[in-house]
């Protein structure tokens, strides 16, 4: 199969990955032999049959209505690059004025 | 004797025993790193002097269970307070966990030591842990060859005898592949039988901790003390753990008519002669010792790899998106948000990883679903179909753990076809949620071989007394004392 360039940048996008020239050319030929191995399942004729999304019978497990302990928010974000009072920093997203 | 060259169950009787003490081990298997490791890379990280207070601490208490003072090693996919959590990826490079895996706080609770976490393909993705951001692990048995992946590190540390055991995590063969390229006994569990409230996440409904250890019995005992619910991992199974460790003492020297199912169809195409023959001897041993041998058919095993790579690279995709430089340690600075999010990941990831997130990424993408992952999903429904047939015909499946022996380092990293296709006789038991287990038959130019055994859906139990019986009619724990010396 081949994947066009449009079709590896659409992917690149959607995956939040940018390729640059060489890895792109490689990586497309790379996905278009995995796919022309995987279009062997077309043969199979399968209409019928449900699709097995979990092997375990699916449950919703239920726990008591109770408050737990959890993980102190300075030990979760201590692996943060950048945080600060508590808060994630990330660089402005939305333009002054636009804020409410 | 060097007591790190003794299977954890020697080591536990010596231990309780008392003529062996844990600093005394530690020290030996601490001992067996420094010489080794620099060649062999197995390790992301050693904690010895950890190590050796944990094991001056026990060694103030009474002995505790079969595992108390036994020395090992976690995948380095395993959360552990202690040192860092790489998962052998660039992007977790400094990533510290604030907390312990649910199988690594049972260890910690049963008195095993941990000693260091080893080396992988980044993220669980390979077959030759030659995918690993921090450098190839070599195979004890030849360093010029792999010791498979992407649990490489966990088996060659368990070969090379730094550990009376390993944890590996097995997605498509993770555990079993490398297993039988180091010449060690490797078991996946049944689907949900292990917590996995801790591991890093690659393909969240195949995934599946398991043992790698020097015998059958050690895994037996290995898994007792990791399997079971966990409130914390809401796709562990509410089932109760059989004392297996127990059970395997009292192994029959020749069980009631075993029937070994064989997919003759299946094992049929690119397996090398050097396999080949070897399997036939398995089976032969296995006759003579009064098994029958029964033909089976898995008619969609030869879809089992296409659908792999589609499920496994679709939920991969999905799980490693919260990899975007905002909260994982690493951060690629850019003004623009979007753009931080794509430097980061671009960077952070390898190649293989990235190769995988955009297989999987295409196939759950709009108008390509149906074709591809619904049809993938129904691969798993027919094979299902086709196990519980085989298994209303026999007790246990037989086949070769991987199509190949240990291949050379290189030898296949330019073409990842080829490199997903030593995972054709492992990733049916994923995509069906059984339990299977790679034990080693022989050494054959200098390297091992192994068979795998498959079977039903929580049997373990049936799994481990194959695998010890057939253990013992191959007479195996000779070679491999010879082989690692």
């Amino acid at each position: 199969m081949q994947i066009s360039q449009d079709l590896i940048g659409r992917l690149e996008a959607l995956a939040a990955l940018r390729l640059d020239a060489q890895e792109r050319e490689s990586l497309c030929a790379d996905l278009g032999r995995i796919l022309e191995y995987v279009r062997q399942l077309e043969q199979l004729h399968a209409d019928d049959v449900d699709p097995t999304v979990h092997v375990t019978p699916a449950q919703q497990p239920l726990r008591r209505d109770a408050t737990r302990g959890s993980m102190r928010r300075e030990d979760v974000q201590r692996n943060a690059p950048d945080a600060r009072d508590g808060f994630y920093r990330v660089p402005r997203f939305i333009a002054p004025g636009e804020e409410s | 004797m060097d007591p790190a060259t003794l299977t954890l169950s020697a080591m536990a009787q010596q231990l309780h025993a008392g003529s062996l003490q844990p600093t005394t081990l530690v020290d030996a298997c601490l001992a067996r790193v420094a010489a080794r490791d620099e060649r062999l890379h197995c390790m992301t990280q050693v904690f010895a002097d950890e190590a050796r207070v944990r094991a001056r601490a026990l060694e103030a208490d009474t002995p505790g269970g079969p595992l108390w003072g036994i020395p090992w090693v976690a995948k380095d996919i395993l959360a552990t307070r202690l040192g860092r959590t790489t998962c052998g990826s660039r992007m977790l490079e400094h990533f510290r966990s604030p907390y312990d895996a649910t199988v690594v706080q049972r260890l910690e609770e049963a008195g095993a030591i941990l000693l260091g976490k080893s080396n992988m393909d980044e993220f669980g993705m390979g077959s030759s842990t030659e995918n690993s951001a921090f450098g190839d692990s070599r195979n004890p048995w030849d360093p010029e060859r792999v010791p498979g992946g992407s649990s490489g590190g966990s088996a060659a540390a368990v070969a090379a005898d730094y550990c009376g055991f390993a944890l590996g995590t097995d997605t498509g063969g993770s555990i079993r592949q490398p297993a039988a390229f180091c010449g060690v006994v490797g078991l996946k569990p049944t689907y949900g039988r292990v917590s996995r409230y801790g591991q890093v996440a690659f393909a969240s409904s195949l995934d599946q901790i398991g043992p790698i250890t020097k015998c059958v019995e050690d895994a037996a005992l290995v898994l007792q003390a990791v399997a079971g619910h966990d409130p914390r991992d809401s796709t562990s199974l509410r089932e109760a753990v059989p004392q297996w460790g127990t059970e395997l003492e009292s192994v029959p020297a020749a069980p009631a008519a075993v029937r070994v199912g064989v997919p003759r169809n299946f094992v049929q195409h690119g397996v090398e002669a050097a396999v080949r023959a070897d399997f036939a001897h398995v089976l032969d041993t296995l006759r003579a010792a009064g098994a029958s041998i029964v033909d089976v058919e898995i008619p969609h095993a030869r879809y089992a790899i296409a659908a792999y790579y589609i499920i496994a690279t679709a939920e991969a995709s999905s799980n490693l998106a919260r990899y975007d430089g905002v909260r994982y340690t690493r951060r690629e600075d850019a003004s623009d948000l979007g753009e931080l999010y794509a430097r980061t990941r671009t960077l952070g990831f390898g190649r293989e990883v990235k190769r995988r997130i955009l297989l999987g990424t295409f196939v759950l993408s709009s108008g390509y679903y149906d074709a591809y992952y619904l049809r993938a999903q129904k691969v798993r429904t027919l094979l299902r179909g086709d196990f519980d047939a085989a298994f209303a015909k026999c007790d246990i499946l037989a086949m070769p753990t991987s199509p190949t022996p240990p291949f050379r380092l290189g030898e296949r990293t330019q073409d990842p076809l080829q490199m997903y296709l030593s995972d054709v006789f492992t990733v049916p038991a994923n995509l069906a949620g059984l339990p299977a287990a790679s034990i080693p038959t022989a050494v054959v130019d200098g390297l091992p071989l192994g068979v795998q055994i498959y079977a039903p859906a929580l049997e373990e139990s049936r799994l481990l007394h194959a695998a010890a019986w057939l253990q013992g009619l191959l007479g195996f724990e000779r070679l491999t004392h010879r082989g690692r010396a």
